[in-house]
Parts: structure tokens; sequence; C-alpha cells
């Protein structure tokens, strides 16, 4: 027996694996084209099989062997048009692959597996589908002897070696020794056996240590392998081709009359007869042989070209070479350190500069920078290995489910790290799973819903972003968010008032929760315990995300995203104590800093537990000082003096760096500086699976790019920490495992998250806030402004601003930004010189204009029932208390319409008084903004109708008391959001002409493109008044003449 | 000294460095280097007998604190304190030692079974002793301090 030689079992699992991987898809494409075959493919899929066949009889791997040898046959048969690859036969192969693949992955025991069950199915398959003639041929076994009177090969299909010849083929017992053929050129027997295959095909084979016959008598202890062999070449050439004495080359001759035998002497070339003189002699001996008349097949004359492509002669050069996982690992490693290495020369080169110095720098950068990139790119794999393996398991399922699929795949050759890879194949079957499962009706409900019965998934791998995103759709179903909620709530998992509470996409992600299996009914498919929260955590680990889209009865969107690498983790570092600490960006959800002067009133104590009020909810606090239990050297005012030395230190060792300095997650550009002030704080708000906390930090420094390093094994009880990575520096941080933190900390975090929730409530009389940006320009004088309205905030030098005709100006980005004082226009003290302002920066009639603001506080949620009598003002709507502080809220439309009343001109001469009579129907789920645009639009003379949600407002609608001219409906509402209700208006013939204009804080345009094929006429942004109310005019107008009723002036206007 | 096995050669050599007074040593087999790389990274959290981490070439590599895992008294690090980098079949792992010594030719048979108590220590630790010709060499048995998360359980 041949020496158990691990790495050739190695290679050959891994290429059995890799031909096994296609096999599923080629033979399903081969099986959809039936008759019609793709030969160019059928080959492709031949060659795999025949030479996992053939490495199979060197490893004396029986078992695998056969079987592949008898799928060979099947596939042989194909590519010769004597079978048609109808279904059954496709079904044959493909269970045949599963069992090859079995044996591949156990490779120890895989002699042991009877592989009969298969082989009789492929014999079935074949005979089944096959022509009589064939089928006849097929049965009939022959026997090839040595002229010694010992049996070569017994048990041949006879059909085989006819198959052969009929392509021009001769056939050839060659016999092969291992230590002088072999070892002694220094070869492994897989690389023989690739050669040998160059130049012909092996029809069978089998390991012999006795010798064979007198063939290699002189030998005692040789090791023969005997083949089998179809080639076109002559005994001679064949014998130098693959290098063996021409002794050990036997010409076959045949003749279809009479039985198979030795050569004659009519051989051409390379006559077998002297060699078979000078050796030994090989003569068949038929045993069953008694062959039918049918066509003469006599072996062509060796220089002739064939008509048939030979299968194995095309194969190009590889260019691909295998290696060792682990190599790549430590040449990444080695890579990274280099980095390191680089990064200090470079920083050596620019302090002691010398000409030459700095050029051979720059040349080691360069170099350095490209290795990197090269040895990341060792890893990456192209995401189709997984993809491959999808058709075979959709159309099993279908097919098993009673259901029509189709599956098709785009961005196979999108390219990720080989770990990443490995990790998403099993997330990825469970969706699409998932899909065939729940997602794509049944034909007679498809048929009933008006859609194609068969069903399609579209599985899509894409770059974007820097990540990778795979979406998987399909034309389903969709999930039912309601039904999600149901059960939910029989299942305890959420709470009548939570449910009530929820938005459709909210719902929609229940499925995401533990315990929650999406299936009505637990199947056989997808009830295995396996649920969508496994998949989220799985891609989760691996740096990713999932988001689901869907819509009841049209289909569901799953897109999981993720990292390019995992190696390489995008982290924001930032310092405890006196250590440095690295938390990976997906587990980040938002920076807040709040100021030392606020900390007091901001940061609160429930049941010992601090807890920070954002937006309306409380968030529980952790002071990762703490929990690491190691000294914060943040807020001890004794040690301050010391540490400011040392933060300026870092200070100026990052200068020149892009600081991380967020006001909650409104970049203002602040001065990192501030950021180290002592008693301010800085709170990294993370998300760790559902649940959300605040760490506390020292300090913030710089998002970068980490390479993540596992911690060793004395170290694995640290359950706060995730693992590890260099610094440029070279030290090693730690990153932090959010997760971990919080089950560190888990004996008080449960149960506070219901008396958060509690107080929360109990706080918020009115459940109903507006974010609102807080600024002060005095001490005393506090003002607000709703965040929707504010594009964006900047920070500017006193200098910068101009003053242009009494207006004062803001150069930047290339043009002017006018600026308005509240002071100029509203009764309030002015801001005081500084040489630092914050403009907070809007956009009103399609015109930039910028509010100076002296100190921002905070984004807070103010309750949006306001006291409009006290305050009001020009540019001033009322105000509201918090925290025994009252605050204005300032009406930015009023306020630039005072500042520069020429933009708004224009609208009034298009408003005439006649069109006024008009009643408006307005939904608005936030009583803030239902009060505010009631107020402008009354203000303009419409009558308006204002409802809470989409259901009231359509309720309302059908009350014939009112007669509505337009529709002006919010998109986010409750019970019936505002797209629903515009679907309502336009399929209802009574209300289909009505005009209707939605109104969103933010469009995207996809949600823009949404509402237009349900018929919305127009989307404005919330509140920016001047555009809504020309859009309500040019709508009702238009309306207007649609229907003929015309207002006075119009049928003027149109008679001229 | 059935435990001894794997000291079967004949000679085997022994680096040898010092934790406090005491001479102790490790089969050089299982020692890669010997640096002063003492710049680690603490660990939050961490037992007390790991002393931090350091950046060995790109890999993180836990350095042990020898004097906690003996019951000695921890010291502070001097310009004599090394770190030694023993190979285990999963990774490095650094032990920090308070000052190098020689290598040492020893003959198995040479090599003694620990008594109970060495120096106030407890010879759970210990594969064995060696008498020198001023004063006693303790090895080390390697597997049981790189196991010392359990045995620190069973303790």
């Amino acid at each position: 027996m041949i020496n158990k030689n691990d790495e050739l079992v190695a290679s050959y699992i891994e290429e059995a694996n890799e031909t096994l991987a296609d096999f599923e898809n080629d033979i399903l494409i081969i099986e959809e084209a039936g008759a019609n075959i793709d030969i160019e493919l059928v080959n492709k899929v031949f060659r795999g099989i025949h030479s996992m066949k053939g490495s199979a009889g060197f490893l004396g791997l029986v078992s695998i062997g056969s079987l592949a040898h008898e799928a060979e046959n099947v596939l042989n048969l194909i590519r010769n048009n004597e079978l048609v690859p109808t279904s059954k036969v496709a079904d044959a192969l493909l269970r045949a692959a599963d069992c090859l693949r079995g044996m591949t992955n156990n490779i120890d025991t895989s002699n042991d597996v009877d592989v009969t069950e298969f082989v009789n199915l492929l014999q079935v398959a074949t005979t089944e589908e096959s022509t009589p003639e064939v089928r006849e041929s097929l049965n009939r076994d022959v026997d090839i002897a040595l002229p010694t009177g010992g049996l070569a090969f017994v048990m041949i299909k006879e059909m085989e070696l006819v198959m052969w010849q009929k392509q021009g083929f001769d056939i050839y017992v060659v016999s092969i020794d291992f230590f002088t053929d072999i070892h002694d050129k220094n070869l492994t027997p897989i690389d023989f056996y690739k050669r040998t295959n160059q130049h012909g095909n092996v029809v069978s084979s089998y390991m012999s240590t006795a010798g064979i016959g007198e063939l290699d008598s002189e030998l005692p202890d040789s090791m023969n392998f005997v083949m089998l062999f179809a080639s076109m070449l002559a005994p001679a050439d064949l014998a130098q081709a693959i290098g063996v004495p021409e002794s050990q080359v036997s010409h076959i001759a045949t003749s279809m009359q009479t039985n198979w035998e030795p050569s004659g002497p009519k051989e051409p070339s390379g006559s077998v007869e002297s060699e078979t003189q000078t050796s030994a002699p090989v003569e068949a001996c038929p045993v069953e042989a008694i062959i039918p008349a049918s066509q003469p097949v006599s072996p062509k004359p060796k220089n002739n070209k064939p008509d048939t492509v030979i299968p194995t002669s095309s194969t190009p050069a590889s260019t691909n070479l295998r290696v060792n996982v682990k190599v790549l690992d430590r040449l990444m490693n080695l890579a990274g350190e280099l980095v390191l290495g680089r990064n200090q020369l470079l920083q050596e080169a620019s302090d002691n500069s010398s000409l030459g110095m700095e050029s051979v720098a720059n040349r080691i950068d360069q170099v350095t920078s490209e290795l990197q990139d090269a040895i990341m790119q060792t890893r990456m794999q192209a995401i189709g290995t997984v993809f491959n393996k999808f058709p075979r398991i959709v159309r099993d399922l279908s097919s098993q489910l009673g259901k029509e699929c189709e599956l098709t795949i785009d961005g196979k050759d999108v390219e990720m790290d080989k770990t990443i890879i490995e990790a998403i194949g099993d997330p990825l079957t469970h969706l699409i799973r998932n899909s065939v499962d729940h997602g794509i009706e049944d034909p007679a409900t498809r048929k009933q819903r008006r859609k194609s019965p068969s069903g399609t998934i579209k599985l899509k791998a894409y770059h974007q972003a820097g990540k990778v995103n795979i979406s998987i759709s399909d034309d389903g179903g969709g999930i039912d968010g309601e039904k999600l909620k149901e059960k939910a709530l029989e299942r305890g998992i959420i709470t009548s008032d939570q449910a009530a509470d929820m938005t459709h996409r909210e719902a929609v992600k229940l499925i995401f929760h533990p315990g929650f299996s999406m299936a009505k009914v637990v199947s056989d498919v997808s009830g295995r315990g396996v649920g969508m929260d496994v998949v989220r955590t799985n891609i989760e680990e691996i740096g990713g995300t999932v988001e689901v889209d869907t819509e009841v009865g049209v289909g569901t969107t799953i897109v999981v995203k993720l990292p390019l690498t995992l190696a390489i983790m995008p982290s924001l570092v930032l310092r405890c104590g006196q250590d440095r600490f690295a938390i990976p960006q997906v587990n980040i959800s938002e920076l807040v800093r709040i100021k030392a002067s606020n900390v007091a009133t901001t940061i609160e104590k429930i049941k010992n537990i601090e807890v920070l009020r954002l937006r309306g909810k409380l968030l529980p606090l952790v002071r990762l000082s703490n929990a690491l239990g190691i000294t914060s050297q943040f807020y001890d005012r004794k040690i301050d003096d010391l540490e400011d030395n040392q933060r300026a230190q870092i200070a100026d060792r990052r200068s020149g760096q892009e600081p991380v300095q967020a006001v909650a997650d409104l970049r203002s550009g602040q001065d990192r500086r501030e950021n180290t002030v002592a008693g301010a704080l800085n709170i990294i708000v993370v998300e760790s699976g559902h649940f959300h906390y605040g760490l506390i930090v020292d300090e913030l420094f710089d998002n970068k790019e980490i390479v993540v390093k596992p911690l060793g094994k004395h170290l694995k009880d640290c359950v706060c920490l995730a693992g590890a990575t260099i610094l440029g520096d070279g030290m090693v941080a730690l990153i932090l495992d959010v997760a971990g933190i919080a089950s560190h900390l888990n004996l008080i975090m449960p149960d506070t998250e219901q008396a958060l929730e509690d107080k929360a409530r109990a706080d918020s009389q009115d459940s109903e806030t507006q974010s609102t940006l807080v600024f002060a320009n005095d001490p005393e004088e506090f003002f607000g402004v709703p965040v929707e309205f504010i594009s964006r905030i900047e920070r500017i030098r006193a200098s910068q601003i101009d003053s242009v005709g009494g207006q004062d100006v803001l150069q930047y980005r290339g043009s002017s930004l006018p600026l308005l004082h509240l002071a100029d226009h509203a009764r309030c003290k002015p801001e005081p010189e500084a040489a630092v302002y914050n403009v907070i920066v809007f956009k009103i009639s399609g015109k930039e204009i910028g509010l100076v603001a002296s100190n921002l506080v905070d984004i807070s949620e103010l309750p949006v029932h306001i006291d409009t009598v006290t305050f009001r003002q020009t540019g001033i709507i009322g105000s509201t208390i918090q925290n025994e502080k009252a605050i204005r809220l300032i009406d930015v439309f009023e306020l630039t319409e005072a500042a520069h009343p020429e933009w708004f001109t224009q609208r009034e001469t298009t408003e005439s008084k006649e069109n006024k009579s008009n009643v408006i129907l307005f939904a608005e789920d936030s009583s803030f903004f239902r009060q505010q645009v009631t107020n402008f639009l009354q203000s303009e003379g419409y009558e308006v109708v204002a409802c809470e949600d989409g259901q009231i407002a359509w309720d309302t609608l059908q009350d014939p008391e009112h007669q509505f001219g337009l529709v002006v409906t919010d998109i986010e509402m409750p019970n019936m959001d505002g797209l629903e209700l515009a679907r309502n208006i336009k399929s209802d013939p009574m209300f289909a002409h009505l005009p209707v204009i939605a109104v969103t804080s933010l469009a995207g345009q996809d949600d823009i493109e949404k509402g237009m094929k349900i018929g919305i006429d127009d989307y404005q942004v919330k509140l920016d008044r001047d555009m809504l109310l020309a859009a309500i005019a040019k709508h009702l107008k238009a309306a207007r003449l649609k229907s003929g009723v015309l207002t006075n002036s119009e049928k003027h206007q149109i008679r001229n | 000294m059935t435990k001894n096995n794997k000291v079967k050669d004949n000679n085997i050599e022994i680096a040898t460095f010092y934790v406090e007074d005491t001479l102790m040593g490790i089969d050089i087999q299982h020692i890669q280097e010997i640096n002063r790389h003492l710049d680690t990274t603490t660990i939050p959290g961490a037992s007390e007998f790991v002393h931090g981490v350091i950046n060995l070439r790109g890999e993180v590599v836990t350095v042990l604190d020898l004097h906690n895992i003996l019951g000695l008294n921890t010291t502070e690090i001097t310009k004599q304190s090394r770190v030694v980098i023993v190979k285990t079949n999963e990774e490095l792992v650094g032990l920090w030692v308070d000052r190098i010594a020689d290598v040492v030719n020893v003959k198995s048979e040479e090599i003694e079974g620990a008594p109970a108590n060495i120096s106030g220590v407890d010879s759970h630790f210990f594969e064995g002793v060696f008498k020198m010709e001023s004063e006693l060499l303790v090895i080390l048995d390697i597997d049981k301090i790189m196991d010392v998360n359990s045995e620190a359980a069973i303790v």
C-alpha cells in the first residue's frame, strides 16, 4: 500500500472539494440545457471528475474512485450525445456528488463507505435514459488479460472502451513503478498523474504490490500502479511522454467483431510487437466478450487530428499556487510589523532631515504599502465559492416544498477575506432557505396574487462605501409586521404598549429577537432552532450588520453588510486611565460630549446607576474605569495638573490629524483639546445586541484601522476584552468587548432597564417631544431650534465674518453665507464678543442662511406643547420650560423673512386672495409640526383640518361634511402612514383627483420614488414654509384647471 | 521521577535565571528567546499572575509574573529584568524574571526530585533540582506553569 502521505492526501481533498463545489451548479446548468448540451461545460465537469477518479486510484481510495468512475461514465455518455441529461440523471449525479463530498471530507473512513447505492442509481439512470444500443453495451463487461494469463483488468465496461475508441483513442495497459518511475524522479504520484493525464485518459487503475505478471519481476519489492489508459499517442511516444520505459506500455487492440486482444503488427509506428518482444507481452483474454456486430471501430492513425476535443490537452498552464493559510497569516503579521517599522523610520527621517535618508524612506514607504496590499490580497477569495452552493439548495428545497423558485446570482467575483467567506456561508444559507421557505409563496397563492407562479430570489454581492453588501431579495409574501407584533406579544417579548408604539420597521426587526421563528408553522426546513437571531449574531461577530426591508405581498430584501476583511477593523481609539483602548466602529452608535457645567443637570442617578437623558430616552452610563477596575485620570482634580501635562504631549503628537469630536452626533469641529478639560464627559454610546449604553471614557483619540490580534489563553477570563492591537508607536492597545462589559456588570443592568423606562415615562408627562438644539447667547437666555431644520453647524472664527452693506456674511466654501443675529430681530441680548462663534445653518427657499450662536448647550427633547403667548414675537414661536429654564423656540422662517423680506415677495404675488377658499386636509402625528403648519397655512388664508394620523385623515376625508381641495400628509405616522393614506386616496375614484403633497423632514430619493409610484403629487421638506406654500398653490391651481373650476382671474388669464 | 519522561536525553541544556534569589531553569528547547521587552500593557481584570502583554514583532504575547505564580514577593523591574519567551503548542508566553544566568549542561540522571519546599516556594511547579557547585538549580515544570489558570483553580 502507498505510504500515507498526509500532504498528498490534503491536497487531494482540497482539489476534490474544489471540483465538487462547481460540480453542482454545472450539473444544474447541464440539466437545464437538456439535449442541447454545452460541450465545453460538460467537458469541464468531466475533467474534474475524471482527475478526481484518477488521483483516487493513486491514493488507494477505492470507494471514491469507483463512484467517481461511475459518474465519469455518465458524463462521458452525455458528452458524446449518447445520453440526455434528464433530471433523473442529474439527480443521480448530484447524489453521487454528495456522497463523494462526504467521503472526501472523511477520507480516513472513505473506503468503508458502501457506494453501491449511488453506483446503482447512476447505472439505473443511465440505462433508463440512454438509447437501446448504448444500454446493451453498457451492461456488458469485459476483462483484459495479460499474455501470461494473469488478468490485468476485470469487469471493465465495454461501453467505456468503445466510447474512447469512438473518439479516436487507443487503449493501453500501462504499468508504473512507484520507485523507479515516480519517486526516483522526484515526483509525487499526483504530479505524475497530472502529467499522464495530459496525454490521455485513465479509464481504470489499481495498485498492486505484487507486481503485475512478469512486468517487473526483477524488482521484488516493487510497488506498481496499473492503468488502463486511453491515449492518442503511439506507444513509444506515450512511454516517453509519461516518462516510463516503453516496456511498461502495452497496446490493447480491439475490434468490435472479434475480441479484445493485444495489438497486432498493424501499428504504424513504435510497433507494439517489438515492445512485447523486449519485455512482457500483453495479451487480452476475452472472458465475456461476445461482442455483437456493430460498427467496427479500429484505432485511428496516430497523427490524425481527432474531430472531438481532447479534453485534457487544452488545459492552460496553472497560474495559481496553493499556499498554506498559516504562511499567509505569518506574512500578514510581518507586513504589519514592517508597517510599524516604516512609520518609525519616516518619523526619524523627517526629524533628521537629510536628503538621501528621505528618499530612501519614501521608497521604503511605497514598497511597504504595496507589499501590505499584496499580502492582504492573498487572503481574498471570490464570494462565488459561497454562492455556488445556493442554486442546488434552492432547487432541492423548492421541489421539496412544491414551490417554483428561480435564483439569480450577481457579483460572484466580489472578493473578501477568507475568514469572512468561511463565516458567512451558514448565515447566508439560512437566509436563502428562509426566502424559499417563508418568502416565496406556493404557485397557487402566487396565482391568486397575480404573480408569476415561479418566484424569483435575487442574490447579489456588491461593493459600497468600503464594505461588501450582500442582498437577498425575493418577490414573495413579505413579512407582516402586525403578525410579528402579535406573536411577540404572545410570547411576552414586548408589552402591548411597546407594540402600539412600534413602527413597521421596528416590528420587522422583531424577527431578530432570540427565540423568534418566522415560520407560522415550524417546518423541517427552517424550524431547526436556528433563528434569525443566530444569523444576526453570526454576522455581527464578523463585524457585519443585517437589515430587512419588506412589504407585505411584494417581497423582502435582506441586506447583509460586511467588512472587506476581518483582520483590519475600523475602530475608535480612546484613553482611560493611562492606557489606550479601541472600540470597533460597528459597536458605536454615537459620541456625546457633556460639558463640565452641564454634567450636573444632564446626568441623573437611579438606584446608584448614572443615566443620561438622551433625546427623551434614559441611557445607562458605565464609567469604563470602574468596569475595568482602573483609576480614571480625568476627574481627579488633585492630579489634574499632572495630567494636563501629559495631555498636551498627546495632543502635540497628534496635531494635524482630524479630531474626533462631536456635540451629540452633529460634528461641529470643535477643538479637540476641549475633550480633555477636566470635568467634561466623553460618552461613547455603544450598542450591544438590543441594549444601548453609554461608556464614559477619559479621552477620545482618532478613528484608526486596527489589526486585530488574539489574546493568549491566560487572558481568556477577561470578558471585557475582545482582543488586542498594536498601535502606531508599537504599544499594545486592548480592544474592548462592549457586550462583555455589559454582561460583566450584569448584576445591575437588567433590572434597571425597567426602572429606567418607568422613570422615563413618569418624567415625560407629555410623551411627544421634539429634538431641539438649545443654545444661549447669554447665561440667562436660552433658545431652541428644532434639529430637523438644521442643515449643519459650523464653528467659525470671528475674523471670518465680513460686513457688507450692513449685512454680515461668512466667507466660506467659495461663496458667502448671509448671517443672522437674533438680537437684530427679536428682543433679546446680543451675543457677546468672542473669538469663535457657532453658526447654525438653515436652508430656506433654496438659500442658505446662518444664525450666529455663541454657546451651544445641548440637544434636548423638548415637549411639543409650547406656550405660544408669553414670549411670542417676531421670530419666536413661543417657549417651553426645561430644568426650570425657559427656552424660547425660534421660528427660523419668520426670522429669515424679517431679515430678508425680498426672498419672500415672489410668493406673495403668486398668491391671489380668491384662491384661498380651499380646505386643506393635513395629516401629521407630531403635534408640534401639526400646530406649526396649521398656523402658517391659516395665516395664508387656507382653511385647515388637521388630523393626528393617516387613519383619522382617511376617516375625515370620507365625512361628507368637508369638501377638501388638497391633502398634505406626513409620511411616518402610526396606524396609517402617509404612503398608505396616499394609496387609499389615489385608488378611490371619489378622491383620486385630490392633489397629495407629502411632507417629510428628510426626503430620501428612495422615499420620493416610492411615493411618486403611489401617486403622491409632490414632496416638500417639512416646514419649509415658502416651498410648501408655493407647492400648495401650484397643485390647487392644476387641480382646478383639470376640473374646469377656475377662479375668475385664472379664467381671465386663459382667455388672454 | 516518572514525570520526567521528556528529560530522557542524557544531556540537557538548561537556561537559568533568578527569580528573587532563587536560581531556576527551563530546558532550553522550550525557549524561543530572551529579551528585555518590558514595555508591557497591563490588562485590567486579568489574574494577578499576568504581568501584562507585549508586542513581540507583531504578536501580542502574554507575560506572566513568575514571582506571583511561585508565591514570591513581586519585585520592581530593574535594569536586569528580562522576559523569557517560552514556546508552547498554542502560543508564545513570556515569563518575567529578575536576572538571567548561564546555560547549564545537566545530565538527566543527575536531576533529583524536588523537595517539598525550596526557599519557601511550593514544589508544585518544579520538575526537579540539580545540585550545582555553589547553589541549587530548580528546574521548572513548564507545562504546569503554563497551566497556571487551572492550577490556580485547584489550589
